[in-house]
């Protein structure tokens, strides 16, 4: 079925994706350099009582959340063999592999001897902290996501040999992938329980890892959603006949799982306030905000995304998705930098610094100038010719 | 057209249940933690309680409020307060003796509600008539009624004013039908059923407990129908007058206010200068300790109210307070009774309160407090058997004659401590002034002379866990290295140094107590 | 079939990886294990009613870890008009709280790490930085240190701090209970200078037995509660107070859980995920699998038959179809045959004539 040429229009070097960016990039490289001769201090507002700010709620936490589209979609396709959602397979592995790598390259800036990156691995273990459970899980699905990716530069290259190797490999990635998914995206909420004195009881719950669990899948639907909107309609042109037939499909059924996880979201939040006696707290400045995150970033995706699904309405469905986004970041630096340290006085509160702000807009800026990289050549949003998908 | 309908279902399902949640996290959210203001005056209106379980809040009662309103308008207490068959005021709203439940509330509602309807009506100032504005569930006040103690100078300003004429208040002293006493100091019978000899005049207390008892009044229904009443008819009759408003009586800023005559003339009643204490049981195998000479007298001049002794009745202690520990006594044994080291009625409680002030603090804020040192039991307990008391005297000690020629001549007037000079230089430390002004402070106390029984005991105040003497030893025969395992109580020299002085310092109130350049110099 | 080996095979190895790495952590989780410090661990006991504000302990700090010297000398008493804490070069404060004594006086507290018996940094940390020593100090190894500051995070009393100004080598600044000096028999730095005693230093075990000798003999001195002896399961730092600890900033809410408990459960339930989800997983995928399967099967009989039959319906129409034309090739014959016989009669008529 692959009459398809890929067309690579010649344009100028000069457009305005490309001076944006680089514009982008250029001061990215400044920040990055103050960074890193200047110490955490001279680009951040951390400090002793805040030590993990924007770069961690932001770029680590909501980041991970947002790139577990690559293991919703596949467990989907090859684990519960619903085919139709096939085509999107690759842009949401892609997707979750640059996610990834935004959260590693982040946290070079974040910690503060970044070389000293591979020691809990190489060096000394520290098994009792549930960071390191992440790294570890972090580290071998970062892995998993290059070999499953690693397929479509392959495919580029013409390197038969190893692709078909590697295709081979497909379930069995999968599911370590899911495997490993669940367990660091459950541990990134896991750390959280570390301070239930610093964390306000809304937030706070020992079903932390549970939520971070259900509320990345979410995240990884919402984001193959919107991801395939914004796709369509930059990238059209890239895009093969199974690809465009099958995007409506992806739209609604995606669009009907992530609603009925909203929906199960929502009560285990609720649940969770009312194990731990905790509804007075709802009628205060925190309680307000709280309910504004399960009640508007939550039920209100839910109800949207039903409805859209069932008069399959797409443009509605894309909406929510977006907003499915913007309502997982909002958990996330919540969770990190809202409700952290709530109890302590105004002025030893965090703000982030606008350099923070400017590197995580360069990372993501990296990221997407490398997704338009690699979607312009390599076969993500069409079938390479030499390689025919044997799972079809 | 449909979507539209949907948007408005959305925003309105959004509302409502927004609605739900909030109202549901108010009733269970935490109330406000405002400060409740403290009025003298307020009472709360649960006696119902009685009846069964209130269905609704307590009323917040402002007294005061209706009194001034009430006298401003030239009306008295008869409006909500009727009067007994004996001519005094009933303390009860609008009724006299005990009534069921409904008349009790219906006699509230009726009265109360009627009351303010009525002001209503004629346009004046007036109080709620509805349910939820007088059974308030977030209340504005809290009741704090000062205590109101009749302290002896109270009592005086009330028998200058009565001319001497007991009966005036003590009215179980003469029969109110015949007029003639009711029963002599002989008649032993007679006083067991109440009445009051005369000169033997008791407490109002010993007859009007914290209940009423049958027909017998409770202390309080019985002081405010007494005090009141008779406030209220002199000040009609223009005379000098106490208080008639509760805050008058109640609010600690007014009772600052009561008139103080100075040198307040000994209480007459036939009590003793001096008493010989000792368990009751004169016969009791166990009765083997020095029973204790008690001057009664001197005590009497320390406290400003015989309750803070007889705090029930002007009993002897031990006929409620037995060896064993009767009911009577609240069980408490007589042995507690004396020696609790927390109880301000009791001996030693009390001791230990005055050992706070600021001329004892300095040595007894360092002294463990959990027990009392052994060498004060015969303080006192101190009565021979056999001896006759001459001229009631006690054996009292009285250190004051003892002259500093005698017993301070060999202390020397200054030591420079230099066992630890290291940053700083020796320090200076006038122990003769000291010592000097310990004895001065001590001196001007006759518990403390008693107690201390000589002047070498004012030694031990820092020469202390050592026996009593002239030359005591040096701290540094005990006190050197830190932390001693064997001993871990005990502190190093340094902090021995530190914690003796700075800690006296501290507890007599001596401005800047911690400035190290007092004691010594820094070293260049 | 291979495929399943393969997956048996990373279970195991799964499970087995996890069953070695998250010991402690399921440890933890067992129910009635309750640390008490290692037996002769020591500790300090801080009588805040004894401390007078006087910094001696800061100095000796500052010296004894050859600190670099702060900008106000340490006999400048104006440094209490604002709170402090550890930073950069400073491991200890010491803390004025105006007019929340008994009797309206000022109290002053010291700051440093408490070193907990199961101290929340060294479970926080992921390269194991942090130990527990039997002698009570909780040490802090700079050389493997990343720099993630999870353990600053961790601590419920937010007491380390990190140099931030530092770009090439930062570290985590924290008191260090002076363990080298223990070792040599001395005693720590500020307990050793406090002119009052009030740091008192020995086997935590003694300094509870003095904490409560304390209270026992001044109960009017004393709020009647050790804090550290049970906050987050102990510390080796204790304190002794004469008025509430919230006000001297010793955060009572922290609960007496020790914090690896916290995150017991969740390390605990690692391994279960790690031996069940994969299975669970291929089961569904074989379950699909499967249905794919017979589905293809159904298919492949269904298509079959209709092929089948259709070859059958094709068959019987070409028979049909030939026998018509049989016949009608037959009467062609006839016909042709007729016709020529016919024109032969013709001809031969024609001759006759």
């Amino acid at each position: 079925m692959s009459e398809h040429v890929a067309v690579v229009e010649k344009r100028g070097l000069i457009t305005p994706f490309n001076v944006i960016t680089g514009l982008i990039i250029i001061g990215g490289l400044i920040l990055t350099v103050m960074r890193f001769t200047g110490g955490l201090s001279s680009v951040t507002n951390l400090d002793n009582y805040n030590p993990w700010g924007f770069w961690i709620g932001f770029d680590l936490l909501a980041g991970v959340a947002l790139a577990a589209g690559g293991y919703t979609t596949s467990a989907a396709v090859y684990i519960f063999g619903m085919k139709k959602y096939h085509a999107a397979v690759r842009p949401a592995i892609l997707t979750g592999f640059l996610g990834y790598s935004l959260v590693v390259v982040a946290l070079l800036y974040d910690v503060g001897r970044p070389l000293r990156l591979p020691y809990p691995f190489l060096v000394q273990q520290g098994p009792t902290s549930v960071m390191f459970e992440v790294a570890a899980c972090v580290g071998l699905y970062l892995t998993v996501l290059f070999l499953e990716f690693s397929n479509a530069p392959l495919e580029w290259l013409g390197i038969k040999k190893v692709a078909r190797i590697i295709s081979k490999l497909t379930i069995v990635l999968t599911i370590f992938g899911v495997v490993l998914s669940t367990l660091h995206q459950s541990s990134l909420g896991a750390m959280y329980l570390m301070v239930p004195a610093k964390l306000h009881p809304l937030w706070y719950s020992s079903f932390l890892p549970v939520f971070f669990f259900v509320s990345s899948m979410i995240a990884g639907l919402s984001m193959v959603i919107f991801e395939s909107a914004i796709s369509h309609k930059y990238f059209h042109h890239m895009m093969d006949e199974e690809h465009k037939k099958t995007a409506d499909q992806l739209v609604f059924g995606f669009g009907k799982a992530a609603s009925a996880l909203l929906a199960g979201y929502f009560a285990i939040k609720l649940i969770g306030v009312s194990l731990d006696h905790n509804w007075g707290y709802l009628n205060s400045g925190y309680g307000y905000w709280f309910l504004l995150e399960i009640l508007g970033f939550v039920l209100l995706p839910c109800i949207c995304y039903a409805i859209g699904v069932r008069e399959k309405n797409k443009r509605l469905i894309q909406i929510t998705a977006a907003w499915t986004v913007v309502g997982i970041i909002l958990n996330r630096l919540n969770i990190s930098l809202v409700a952290f340290n709530y109890h302590l006085p105004d002025e030893l509160r965090y703000v982030p610094h606008w350099m923070e702000i400017c590197i995580s807009i360069f990372l993501v800026t990296l990221a997407v100038v490398a997704f338009k990289f690699i979607v312009t050549r390599m076969p993500i949003f069409f079938e390479h010719p030499d390689f025919p998908d044997p799972h079809h | 057209m449909k979507n539209r309908n949907n948007s408005v279902f959305l925003m309105c399902f959004g509302l409502a249940l927004l609605a739900l949640v909030l109202s549901f996290a108010s009733a269970c959210g935490d109330s406000d933690s405002r400060i409740l203001k403290e009025r003298a005056d307020l009472l709360i209106l649960d006696g119902m309680k009685i009846h069964g379980e209130l269905e609704r809040a307590p009323v917040q009662f402002k007294h005061d409020n209706h009194t001034l309103r009430l006298e401003a308008e030239g009306q008295g207490c008869s409006v909500c307060h009727l009067a007994n068959e004996n001519g005094t005021r009933s303390i009860r709203f609008m009724r006299i003796g005990d009534v069921s439940g409904k008349q009790q509330m219906e006699i509230y509602h009726n009265y109360c509600i009627g009351c303010h309807q009525q002001r209503l009506d004629l346009d004046k100032d007036s109080g709620p008539v509805t349910c939820g504005d007088c059974h308030k569930n977030d209340p504005e006040y809290i009741a704090a009624q000062a205590k109101i103690g009749f302290s002896k100078t109270i009592h005086y300003n009330h028998i200058k004013a009565m001319n001497y004429n007991c009966v005036t208040c003590h009215h179980e002293t003469l029969d109110q039908n015949t007029g003639k006493p009711r029963c002599d100091k002989a008649d032993a019978e007679a006083i067991a059923n109440n009445c009051q000899p005369s000169g033997y005049e008791t407490s109002c207390r010993d007859c009007h407990m914290e209940k009423a008892i049958e027909n017998r009044s409770s202390i309080r229904d019985a002081s405010h129908a007494m005090c009141i009443d008779c406030h209220q008819k002199r000040g009609e009759d223009s005379l000098k007058t106490g208080p008639v408003i509760c805050s008058d009586c109640h609010d600690r800023n007014k009772q600052i206010l009561f008139k103080k005559p100075g040198k307040v003339p000994r209480l007459k009643r036939y009590q003793p200068d001096k008493v010989i204490i000792g368990s009751g049981n004169v016969t009791d195998e166990l009765n083997r300790l020095a029973k204790v000479e008690f001057n009664h007298l001197a005590h009497e001049n320390a406290v400003e109210n015989c309750h803070n002794c007889h705090h029930g009745q002007m009993n002897k202690c031990n006929s409620c307070h037995t060896t064993k520990g009767d009911i009577k006594g609240g069980r408490i044994t007589l042995e507690q009774s004396m020696h609790a080291m927390n109880e301000k009625g009791s001996c030693v409680g009390c001791h230990n309160v005055k050992k706070k002030e600021k001329d004892c603090a300095g040595c007894h804020d360092l002294m463990p407090k959990h027990e009392m040192p052994k060498s004060s039991c015969t303080s006192c307990h101190n009565h021979h058997e056999n001896e006759v008391l001459a001229n009631n005297k006690v054996h009292d000690n009285d250190t004051a004659t003892q002259t500093e020629d005698s017993l301070f001549k060999n202390i020397p007037e200054q030591i420079d401590i230099s066992q630890l000079e290291a940053k700083f230089d020796a320090a200076r430390f006038p122990h003769k002034k000291i010592i000097l002004a310990l004895k001065s402070g001590a001196d001007k106390s006759k518990l403390a002379t008693h107690f201390h029984g000589d002047d070498e005991t004012l030694c031990m105040g820092c020469h202390h866990h050592s026996p009593k003497g002239t030359s005591p030893p040096a701290c540094i025969s005990c006190h050197n290295k830190p932390f001693d395992e064997k001993d871990l109580n005990r502190p190093g020299l340094l902090g021995a140094y530190h914690q003796q002085c700075i800690g006296c310092h501290k507890s007599i109130g001596m401005k800047n107590p911690t400035d190290c350049a007092v004691c010594h110099t820094e070293k260049k | 079939m291979d495929k399943s080996r393969r997956q048996f095979l990373k279970i195991l190895t799964g499970t087995t990886v996890a069953a070695t790495v998250v010991p402690k952590a399921a440890e933890a989780a067992s129910a009635n294990k309750h640390f008490e410090g290692y037996p002769d661990g020591l500790g300090v006991l801080h009588d805040t009613t004894r401390c007078i504000g006087c910094r001696q302990c800061e100095e000796a700090c500052n010296k004894v870890n050859d600190l670099p010297k702060p900008e106000k000398p340490f006999s400048d008493k104006f440094v209490f008009e604002q709170k402090r804490r550890s930073e950069t070069g400073v491991f200890t404060v010491v803390n004025r709280y105006d007019g929340v004594g008994p009797n309206g006086e000022d109290v002053f507290r010291k700051f440093q790490c408490n070193h907990c018996l199961e101290p929340a940094c060294g479970n926080a940390c992921f390269v194991n930085a942090f130990k527990k020593t039997k002698e009570g100090a909780v040490t802090y190894d700079a050389s493997v240190c990343v720099g993630c500051r999870f353990c600053l995070l961790a601590c419920p009393w937010s007491l380390p701090a990190y140099e931030y100004d530092n770009a090439y080598s930062p570290v985590v600044v924290r008191c260090t209970l002076c363990r080298p000096r223990v070792l040599e028999g001395k005693l720590p730095g500020c307990v050793e200078a406090c002119p009052m005693e009030a740091l008192t230093f020995g086997k935590r075990e003694d300094l509870l037995k003095i904490a409560r000798d304390r209270i026992k003999k001044h109960p009017d001195r004393y709020i009647d509660h050790i804090f550290g002896e049970n906050e987050i399961g102990g510390t080796s730092w204790m304190y002794l107070s004469a008025v509430d600890f919230n006000k001297l900033e010793l955060n009572t809410n922290v609960g007496t859980t020790p914090t690896p408990k916290f995150t017991a459960g969740a390390l605990g339930a690692v391994p279960m995920i790690v031996g069940l989800w994969p299975v669970f997983l291929t089961g569904v995928w074989a379950m699909n699998k499967r249905k794919e399967k017979i589905a293809a099967d159904e298919k492949a009989t269904a298509v079959a038959a209709a092929v089948e039959q259709a070859n059958a319906e094709a068959d019987e129409k070409l028979k049909a179809a030939q026998e018509k034309a049989n016949k009608a090739k037959e009467k062609a014959i006839d016909a042709a045959v007729k016709k020529a016989l016919k024109d032969a009669e013709k001809a031969l008529a024609e001759e006759k004539a």
